[in-house]
């Protein structure tokens, strides 16, 4: 499951925006399936943290009103070539994963 | 690992206490991420009125509108089902970030805590109907927010649309 989570960084004039996909059905417990009618049971991201160089510059909360595959980003002020950003992210389930790369 | 996994899981289905996490944390089971989990709060995420979100997320604060928070973000979307949004906190001392439909079954989209220099956050949103979207953003122990009205022409919440 590798290819689950893709993270990228680019630059936005200042900042270092870190770009993160997550190949994830975010579901919101709502639907139903169409052939059994049975209501599919709940599955979302609910943390991923971000970390710079290994320190964690911030926790995001998501849950049911977040897009299915979600691309989620977040803007770093005082990022420089070179740092290492991770991302990892666990779901209702218990489900986790995490990625990294180092920012060109 | 994947017998860890499933264990993990099991565990994690079968008892949803925060003392049973806490136990499990002990015997090394739970990564510090999976900690980070359990503090998840589904009461503001459970919350079914804006207020209520915002209540459970900032306590008694009063939002002031401001101009340093700027809500990127579609006026209108043929589906609801995955809306881009992105908001801009240009101002020190950023806390939190959070993300509100309002006529949403459940009001919270999702918020960004925040414990380092981060100065936007943004993600993919589900919107059942048209209804403002309201970025709220707490920095300095202050709360403010922007907001704007995304018309939606089919919802993405509660109805069944791949």
């Amino acid at each position: 499951m590798a290819s689950q989570t893709k993270m990228k960084t680019r630059h936005v004039g200042s900042r270092t925006e870190v770009l993160v996909l997550v190949r994830h059905p975010m579901e919101t417990g709502r639907h139903r399936d169409e052939k059994t009618q049975e209501l599919i049971p709940p599955h979302y991201i609910e943390t991923m943290v971000f970390r710079l160089n290994g320190e964690v510059v911030a926790e995001a909360y998501l849950g049911p009103g977040v897009a299915p595959n979600p691309l989620t980003t977040v803007g770093l002020r005082a990022a420089h070539p070179g740092d290492r950003v991770t991302v990892s992210w666990t779901d209702n389930t218990g489900d986790s994963d995490r990625a990294e790369t180092t920012i060109a | 690992m994947s017998e860890c996994n499933i264990g993990r899981r099991t565990l994690l289905k079968g008892s949803l206490g925060a003392g049973i996490l806490a136990l499990a944390a002990g015997f090394g089971l739970v990564r510090p991420a999976r900690l980070l989990a359990a503090g998840w709060p589904s009461n503001a995420f459970g919350a079914e009125t804006e207020a209520e979100a915002v209540q459970a997320l900032f306590g008694d604060a009063i939002p002031v509108p401001a101009d340093a928070v700027r809500l990127e973000a579609p006026k209108q979307a043929m589906y609801g089902r995955a809306v881009p949004v992105r908001v801009r906190a240009d101002m020190d001392g950023v806390e939190l970030i959070a993300i509100l439909t309002e006529h949403n079954p459940h009001p919270l989209n999702t918020y960004l805590r925040v414990l380092g220099p981060v100065g936007h956050y943004g993600t993919r949103i589900r919107v059942e109907r048209t209804s403002p979207v309201t970025a709220y953003v707490r920095a300095g122990g202050r709360l403010y927010k922007a907001s704007v009205t995304l018309k939606v022409t089919r919802g993405g919440y509660g109805v069944n649309v791949l």
